[in-house]
């Protein structure tokens, strides 16, 4: 990817040195509080149950948007459009649909039964053991490509900076968020995700601004697109509007169904005090998106203009741009921002997947284990070092996994987990074949689609209709299972009916 | 329950006429956005109804807000001229990008998160609720020691 076309090392520029060292400074001795205090099962996955609105909403908008944002998503709004922006429009909606949905009985659920993930919230809904696995299976897989891609993003990073070369870049930085995710778990994760999270969104404003001032403006940005390739600049940009329509249904509603942010609500100190927790999300998240806007359209400008020969890789807009345009300590910043984003999912990644491996699976098959703190650590280690090869494998295998993530957690937790903690109605058979629907669905159709099996019409993606198919079934199969589907338990009827 | 599974159904008809040739699959974005907007609104519902109370008035305006603004914002964005290079600007950008932009991706995180918090108390949680159901759950934790026990 583009990072690797700085001709030297960015190391050689102090201004970039000072902020890239401060940084990890900083996130070092975050993390090592993290593990020092870090006692205990439950501040290891549920960081002590303490986390206030601010801490919640910061470290989920760290966790939620990864790399993709400040590299993908402008290198694809200047590919194809303003259509890509339907990725990310749908964040002023979601951040009040999942607390509306899911915070407040997510978090009364872990004060009734104790729950620290996501699927064991899903086997104590349908008290089903079978449930609880089979969402911990399907939270594993697509981990591993979500892991695989961020640590080789996180690894170009790190060897744009220091000149490391990607494979040795990659090992450093698995090797940095183990460190602070395998010794202080998500307690250490989410106090430095706090840290990114505003690493972050100070990038993307400083950034935001710079993009414009060198465009000219945001009017004459426009006008410059306009006279060159209008479309560019119609909604749905190059795409069908019906493609551009499906971004927003996959990223609007599938929000529901993202582990690494639904489970910071178990964290909360106070449920009473989510009431401000939409505001100061969608806020910090919104701050976060300008870079994506800002320089994706005004490096299409530039292009058109004659300023920049076309880019040759669409993710080459960002570096460009700081390479270019920027003043040397904000490429700094950016940089830093761009790291952040990578390691604050990251290590949210890392805890669920070691709280499925050591909590859920053991748990569903009535083997639980007496130490699951020490195991949690060990699990963080072997899930690291597992992405961390499948991420050397540079190339389509690590590309397509990359490409299940979102989808896979859309279309197996959703109908389950979101509509099933509103909804009495829904069965454990409508859940295990829900969840069984989606997890095959995303693999399979994925799958065959990049191996040219099959053809879909325009706009039409496996990720909409996976998650489509997953609805569908799980409202469908509780309509005919109801009969002989086990009672509530009474304090999950509480919670639900609170 | 009814609206959700109308979303889905909208959204499904949407996706399988894309698979036909010819007129039928121009309407595929037009169910696509009905399908969106009964989605979003039936799980907002299902989300903030507790059984015995209507839902507050602050979520209802937050309701009729994300209709107008998501299904208005994208009916526009589909029945309105193209660009053209003489295309007026507003706030900068075409006008159909701006009714998305500031439309769809502004507009409601100002106003939603709002509504959230001033019917927090009253849609979500309160702390008279939170205590008695803190007791209830102690109730039936207790009876549940005593039959183990």
């Amino acid at each position: 990817m583009i990072l690797q076309s700085a001709p030297i090392p960015l190391l050689r520029q102090p201004a970039i040195l000072s902020v890239a060292v401060a940084y990890a400074l900083i996130t070092a001795g975050i993390g090592a509080w993290g593990w020092w205090r870090t006692r205990n099962a439950v501040d290891f996955f549920v960081a002590g149950r303490r986390l206030g609105p601010v801490t919640l909403a910061l470290a989920a908008m760290a966790a939620s948007l990864s790399g993709f944002t400040f590299i993908g998503g402008p290198g694809l709004l200047y590919s194809v459009g303003l259509g890509a922006l339907l990725i990310f429009l749908p964040a002023s909606i979601t951040n009040c649909l999942s607390a509306w949905v899911l915070a407040k009985r997510l978090r009364l659920l872990a004060e009734a039964r104790g729950v620290v993930t996501i699927p064991e919230a899903i086997g104590v809904r349908y008290r089903s053991r079978a449930a609880q696995a089979l969402a911990a299976v399907a939270i594993l897989v697509a981990i591993v490509g979500y892991l695989a891609t961020n640590l080789l993003a996180l690894g170009l990073v790190i060897d744009a900076l220091f000149g490391t070369g990607r494979s040795l870049g990659i090992w450093i930085g698995t090797a940095a968020v183990l460190a602070y995710t395998a010794g202080g778990g998500i307690l250490a994760g989410v106090y430095t995700d706090v840290f990114q999270g505003c690493v972050m969104a100070l990038a993307s404003v400083l950034v935001f601004l710079a993009a414009l001032k060198t465009g000219g403006g945001l009017a004459q940005i426009s006008t410059t697109i306009l006279a060159k390739q209008p479309g560019f600049l119609g909604p749905w940009g190059a795409l069908t509007p019906l493609a551009a329509l499906s971004f927003f249904f996959v990223f609007g509603v599938g929000v529901l169904g993202q582990p690494h942010v639904l489970h910071k609500f178990f964290m909360v100190k106070d449920p009473l005090r989510l009431r401000w927790y939409p505001l100061l999300m969608t806020f910090a998240m919104v701050l976060t998106l300008l870079l994506m806007f800002g320089v994706g359209l005004t490096i299409k400008a530039q292009v058109l203009r004659g300023d920049l020969p076309a880019l040759a890789r669409p993710d080459d807009a960002t570096p460009l741009f700081l390479l270019r345009y920027a003043p040397s300590l904000l490429a700094g910043i950016l940089f830093a921002g761009v790291a952040a984003a990578i390691m604050s999912t990251v290590n949210s990644f890392l805890n669920i997947g070691a709280a499925a491996l050591v909590r859920d699976l053991p748990r569903a098959l009535a083997r639980p284990l007496s130490a699951e703190l020490s195991s949690g650590r060990l699990a963080t280690l072997a899930i690291g070092a597992a992405a961390a090869l499948v991420a050397q494998a540079s190339g389509s295998l690590v590309a397509l996994l990359g490409v299940f993530g979102w989808g896979l957690f859309a279309s197996t937790l959703v109908p389950a987990l979101a509509i099933g903690l509103c909804w009495k109605g829904g069965t454990r058979t409508g859940a295990l074949a829900s969840i069984g629907v989606g997890l095959l669905g995303t693999l399979a159709g994925e799958t065959l689609a990049s191996l040219g099996a099959f053809r879909l019409p325009s706009g039409v993606t496996v990720s909409g209709a996976s998650l489509l198919l997953a609805l569908a079934t799980y409202l469908i199969v509780s309509r005919v299972s109801r009969r002989g589907d086990p009672d509530l338990d009474p304090d999950v009827r509480l919670v639900m009916e609170s | 329950m009814k609206g959700l599974c109308l979303g889905v159904l909208a959204i499904g008809l949407a996706y399988g006429l894309a698979f036909l040739p010819g007129q039928a699959a121009a309407l595929s974005p037009w169910l696509m956005v009905a399908g969106i907007v009964a989605l979003l609104l039936s799980l907002i519902v299902l989300g903030v109804r507790r059984p015995g109370r209507a839902l507050p008035r602050a979520v209802l305006i937050g309701m009729v807000f994300l209709l107008l603004v998501v299904g208005g914002g994208f009916a526009a964005a589909l029945v309105l001229p193209g660009e053209t290079a003489g295309s007026p600007l507003w706030l900068g950008l075409p006008r159909r990008v701006a009714l998305l932009v500031y439309g769809i991706g502004l507009l409601p995180a100002l106003v939603l998160p709002l509504c959230y918090a001033l019917s927090f108390d009253s849609a979500v949680l309160n702390r008279a609720d939170l205590d008695k159901l803190r007791s209830e759950l102690a109730e039936l934790a207790s009876r549940r020691d005593d039959r183990t026990t």
